[in-house]
């Protein structure tokens, strides 16, 4: 490292600024997180700025134009109720983004706070919690999903709980993991030699260091968030019609592939494309931030 | 007055297995060492003090009494209150015994914190004071500093001023300059030599270095296998009779002329 020769930081503020700048500089130097990070941002901008950007209505019928061919006036075509797809594309982002958004906040969050206090009390604690999560791995995360959704009625909001009900015991397994590595360590007995209290010790000194490994879990774990959403969304079991969601669009399209391919074709290039930037970023963040990868 | 720290017949057990047969002494705020080999049971009569034991282990004791505060019977808030603010513990190895991801300052802050009611800015006022405690030149600097990047003397005295940011009664310093450096080692002997003297703190030393407790402590236990074999001031310390303190004594290394 070359680190050590450049000016040492004055303040805390300027060493995180430094480590922020450093930071960049590693993420920029990798060329696939970058174009994981710009598709990302792409779709997030598109998503966030689809009604200045769609010329249509989503949920405009024009039974006239039904099924078009991309053209002029239809971008990428019309589907079987001659709403533009285009429209249905740009809006059905906001959807599969904010279901992404709400698992990649919440699910880490509940795996944190599950693994950490299962790792730290141990014995019964641990027991109860640890086979739980087994129970949840015991099923492939999609079918567990679809059963979640299938118990509960259709719905987005259904669709996230269940994606997160079913994606949390991974997350409670790493921060039980590096807790169990953590509370044996010396500085966590000086915080209690300090008269800390159990909780404190678990907030301020145990998990603000399982984070990392969380956070690189999360953002590889993104694209596998978007395609069960898609396939729940596929099985009609996410969003209702007629709300725009590229797995519904793609299950409603599945009647015309032969003839009129680019109904299905449009949604299905979306996710494909959505899961390839998210895999792509997170990556380059577990490059980034998983310190035994150095 | 009752002494500081009472402890009659302490003794902890691993399962079936006594490791400590029976621990009886007394101090007052002065500077008492504990010595003997490793696994001879020092460090684990530093923990039953603050009843931090490792886990498996059980102990009893006929009385163990912090200032007239029964330990054996208080409750767990009871002993949070305790540890940090009235008896303090410096760690072994300052490069693990400070959180890496914390400031120096922000964990001095904390351990004081936890137990005085006082604003942000207090706070530190009250860090960047223990810090200048500590005779560190440039205290607003290393307030701001992470643990890795001090040297380990700055470290190990940086766990002083955390230690003594509370101003606790009872110091236990377990092996506090055996990770450091001879030099650095004496300068951070010399702070503490300092601190305890001008605070009337009592400072409980647990060290295997019988050179150093001789020079450093007014009186010393000797402590074999368990037991307490030798007890004697610590100026007197070459004239100790029992065979193990002997041993102990033989086996300091000399510069032979």
């Amino acid at each position: 490292m070359t680190a050590s020769l450049e000016p040492l930081p004055r303040s805390a503020a300027e060493a995180r600024r430094l480590r922020l700048a450093e930071g960049a500089r590693a993420l920029a130097g990798n060329a696939s997180a970058v174009a994981g990070l710009a598709i990302v941002l792409l779709l997030a901008a598109l998503g966030l700025a689809a009604p200045l950007l769609a010329r249509y209505d989503p949920n405009l019928q024009d039974l006239a134009l039904r099924l078009a061919p991309p053209g002029a006036l239809h971008w990428l075509g019309t589907d079987e109720l001659g709403r533009d797809i285009l429209a249905r594309l740009l809006y059905g982002s906001r959807v599969t983004l904010s279901i992404a958004a709400v698992i990649a906040l919440f699910v880490p969050l509940v795996g944190l706070a599950a693994g950490c206090a299962a790792g730290f009390f141990g014995g019964i604690v641990d027991a109860v919690l640890m086979r739980t999560a087994d129970v949840f791995l015991a099923f492939p995360r999609l079918i567990l999903a679809l059963a979640l959704v299938a118990a509960m009625g259709p719905g987005i909001s259904h669709a996230m709980l269940a994606i997160a009900l079913a994606a949390w015991p991974p997350y409670a397994r790493v921060a039980r993991a590096e807790t169990l590595s953590l509370r044996g360590r010396e500085f966590v007995a000086a915080a209690r030699l300090a008269g800390a209290s159990p909780a404190r010790l678990l907030l301020r000194h145990i998990a603000p260091l399982c984070l990392p490994s969380l956070i690189v879990r999360a953002s590889l774990d993104m694209a596998g968030v978007i395609l069960t959403a898609a396939g729940l969304g596929f099985l009609g079991l996410g969003a209702a019609p007629p709300t725009a969601e590229w797995g519904a669009m793609i299950a409603a399209g599945r009647r015309f592939m032969l003839d009129q391919w680019w109904v299905a074709a449009a949604p299905g290039v979306a996710i494909a494309v959505a899961a390839l930037g998210f895999n792509l970023l997170g990556e380059g963040l577990r490059d980034l931030l998983d310190p035994r990868q150095r | 007055m009752s002494a500081l720290l009472e402890i009659e017949e302490l003794r902890v057990r691993f399962g079936t297995h006594e490791v400590l047969h029976g621990i009886s002494f007394a101090m007052e705020r002065e500077r008492l060492a504990l010595v003997g080999g490793s696994g001879a049971g020092k460090s684990l009569i530093g923990r039953s003090i603050l009843r931090l034991l490792p886990p498996g282990a059980a102990m009893q004791a006929r009385r163990l009494a912090f200032d007239g505060i029964d330990i054996a019977g208080a409750d767990a808030a009871r002993m949070r209150d305790l540890r940090g603010r009235r008896i303090g513990w410096v760690l072994q190895d300052p490069k693990f015994s400070l959180n890496p991801v914390m400031t120096i300052g922000a964990q001095i802050e904390e351990a004081f914190r936890l137990h005085h009611r006082i604003s942000r800015g207090a706070a530190r006022e009250r860090a960047l004071a223990s810090l200048e405690a500590v005779r560190i030149s440039d205290p607003l600097r290393v307030h701001g500093l992470y643990p890795h990047e001090v040297s380990g003397g700055m470290g190990q005295r940086a766990m002083i001023a955390m230690m003594l940011a509370p101003d606790p009664d009872l110091l236990i310093a377990d092996e506090p300059t055996s990770a450091l450096d001879g030099s650095s080692a004496r300068q951070v002997l010399a702070i503490l030599d300092d601190l305890v003297a001008r605070r009337g703190m009592g400072l409980l030393f647990i060290s295997h270095d019988l050179d150093l407790v001789a020079g450093f402590c007014d009186r010393v236990l000797v402590i074999e296998q368990g037991r307490i074999v030798e007890r004697c001031a610590a100026a007197a310390l070459g004239d100790a009779q029992h065979p193990y303190t002997r041993r102990l004594l033989a086996a300091r290394p000399r510069l032979q002329a």
